[in-house]
């Protein structure tokens, strides 16, 4: 991807596993992760709902909640091993190495601790700052975020602000401590799109501003677009496909990240036209199948699919994907002439393609 | 803040937003509490003092002016024997409930957050001793005493207390550690026991608060029971469920000195029952706007 030779990435997370030990067996809710970001970018993670988006991002920083959960692999932040690391010392990389902005701002502050206390506390933790100074601090911090009458909202309680307010406090604490890498775990889903749409902006300029790198995890590639560097598309645990984020807009390589795309509802079809979804389900993950796990939904997959995991394999424009039958190549439109004629019972995935593919191809 | 550099108008917007039943209830308990604290202060009779033995009144006197309430069966007065048997019962359930929610509900708090093996082993504790029917369990622990003062049977109420609190803090400890906000705040460096004191511990504290008002109705009648089976304090200190129990041998002349008592005790419970639904019903207005 990178021609440039680079110097030691500032995360770079190799063979990522997590698993929860659940009454019906393990599951593995992250499988074998591998992921290299760079200073100063930014790292889209895509993905349906319990692809293990969370569960990944706070597998790197130790933070799973459950103590049936195990982690495997090997998380460096520059340089170092995070996954060793005792409680203790993790204490003194949360909130001032990496910190993380979280997905609902109506359940991520204290109800009953005023904003300005809470902006404050992990600031004198962290730095040691007085009282006095860390207030003023607290005060730069809401206003670089965008909240107006900073001085006033340090003393109101979080039931007191609207929604794209609260994750802007939120913002702000994970900013306090200048961290070096922000995890964004789909910052934007509680709230309405054009308060996401300044959310991502002040995220971005932030970011930007402070030289800070980050993760933005997301199951709206509209939220990415844009906006990283680098895109990874995850589905049951797995990364199915890495590529930079124009590469993976213009040509995606596995049917899924396909799909995700043509289900993003478009302004320029016209009004009422039926929104393109992605028929079936993911896979239950205590019971994994054998072959690639999207090939149940695809309508690509063909008896190889059914039957082996593909490997991550790097394409010529440099993007990586986990697929037997890439796309753009003549095996995929083999495969899909052959699926489409032999009526495979993906009808209405199979309707989708196959009602677009000849715009499009 | 507001509230204590300028108590009176913010007590009195209060008491004006209650409902009329709540109102009295809150009379009715200021009103008792005071009259228990501020007993010997105030020109009330001598609650032990007989006054057949002078003629100065007859046994079972019904009320007058001289005696508000009438007099018992040893012609004492019975409106000053209330207010000095409010202490007993007021104590032993003040008591009950600062124990309770201090240790029950901190140690609950704890091991709903912590979990693992020390929360295994407190809820097993907490269930055991929940098992045991609770009037059954105290009493054995009551007659095992040689002194019965109002020291030991608050300590022995109290400790039996402790266990419904512990419950109550360790659900609401167990939803509230699972919410984001600990999550963010463990995600920003903060250190374990500060997360207890400062995220989950102020969370848990508005449910305990009202289990206690109502838990605290509970426990005057525990004592009452106590008393009426002649195990609490013991006489000559009055309390409500020991003048039941002597009034009763009366019953067949006269009921007012077993209706005193019985009144005193009723109107305290439901006072703390209704202004404890009324403390609930608003703090879970508020949980919901949070």
């Amino acid at each position: 991807m990178n021609t440039s030779l680079p110097d030691t990435p500032l995360l770079e997370v190799e063979n990522l596993s997590t698993t929860f030990m659940t009454p019906r067996g393990p599951l593995t809710a992250v499988n074998g992760v591998n992921l290299t970001l760079q200073k100063g970018q930014t790292y889209g993670l895509v993905g349906e709902s319990g692809s293990g988006k969370t569960v990944f991002s706070r597998s790197m920083l130790q933070l799973n909640v459950s103590s049936n959960v195990q982690t495997t692999g090997s998380v460096k932040f520059q340089g170092e091993e995070l996954l060793t690391k005792t409680r203790k010392e993790m204490q003194s990389i949360w909130g001032k190495e990496i910190s993380m902005v979280f997905q609902d701002p109506m359940t991520s502050l204290n109800p009953v601790m005023k904003v300005g206390t809470q902006v404050i506390e992990h600031i004198r933790h962290h730095l040691g700052l007085g009282k006095k100074e860390a207030r003023e601090l607290g005060i730069e911090l809401l206003r670089s975020v965008q909240i107006p009458e900073p001085e006033a909202r340090m003393d109101v309680y979080p039931h007191e602000c609207s929604g794209g307010m609260r994750q802007r406090i939120c913002i702000a604490i994970a900013l306090a401590c200048g961290s070096k890498l922000l995890i964004a775990d789909e910052p934007t889903t509680a709230l309405d799109v054009t308060v996401q749409h300044q959310i991502l902006n002040l995220l971005d300029f932030q970011r930007r501003d402070r030289d800070m790198s980050m993760v933005l995890v997301t199951h709206d590639l509209g939220v990415i677009a844009g906006r990283a560097d680098h895109v990874a598309v995850m589905y049951a645990g797995r990364l199915v496909e890495v590529a930079d984020t124009k590469t993976l807009f213009a040509a995606p390589k596995m049917p899924y990240t396909e799909a995700l795309l043509r289900s993003i509802p478009r302004m320029d079809q016209p009004a009422h036209t039926r929104l393109l979804s992605i028929s079936g389900r993911p896979p239950d993950l205590a019971n994994p199948p054998k072959g690639c796990a999207f090939a149940p939904r695809c309508a690509y997959a063909q008896e190889q699919c059914e039957n082996e995991q593909p490997p991550i394999t790097t394409h010529a424009d440099g993007s990586q994907s986990a697929c037997w039958i890439p796309l753009g190549t003549p095996a995929s439109r083999d495969a899909l002439q052959k699926n489409l004629s032999a009526g495979r019972p993906q009808t209405l995935a199979m309707h989708n393609v196959a009602s677009t593919t000849s715009e499009v191809k | 803040m507001k509230f204590l550099k300028n108590p009176f108008p913010a007590m009195w917007r209060l008491y004006r937003s209650m409902p009329l039943t709540v109102k009295l209830g809150t009379i009715w308990i200021v009103a008792i509490v005071f009259a228990a604290i501020f007993a010997d202060f105030l020109p009330l009779k001598d609650p032990n003092y007989q006054g057949f033995i002078m003629g100065e009144s007859k046994v079972n006197e019904g009320p007058s002016l001289k005696h508000l309430l009438g007099t018992d069966d040893l012609s004492r007065d019975l409106f000053s024997r209330i207010i000095y048997g409010a202490r007993v019962s007021l104590t032993v359930s003040f008591v009950a409930v600062v124990a309770g929610s201090a240790i029950g509900g901190f140690l609950g708090a704890l091991v709903g957050y912590t979990r693992g093996k020390v929360e295994a082993a407190v809820m097993a504790t907490v269930d055991v001793i929940l098992a045991f029917p609770g009037l059954v369990l105290l009493l054995a622990l009551v007659t095992f005493m040689q002194t019965r003062s109002l020291f030991v049977i608050s300590v022995i109420v109290g400790f039996l207390s402790i266990p419904p609190y512990t419950r109550v803090a360790r659900a609401n400890s167990l939803s509230i550690s699972r919410r984001e906000f600990v999550l963010a705040a463990r995600a920003i460096g903060t250190p374990r026991r500060t997360v207890l004191f400062r995220e989950v511990i102020p969370n848990v504290l508005p449910s305990i608060m009202a289990y206690a008002l109502v838990a605290a109705a509970g426990v005057i009648v525990l004592e009452g029971s106590l008393a009426f089976l002649g195990l609490s304090v013991q006489p000559p200190t009055p309390t409500w469920g020991g003048m039941i129990n002597q009034a009763r041998k009366d019953i067949k002349l006269t009921l007012f000195p077993v209706l005193v008592p019985s009144g005193a005790m009723v109107f305290t419970v439901l006072a703390l029952n209704t202004v404890g639904d009324w403390v609930r019903k608003r703090g879970q207005v508020r949980g919901a706007a949070l």
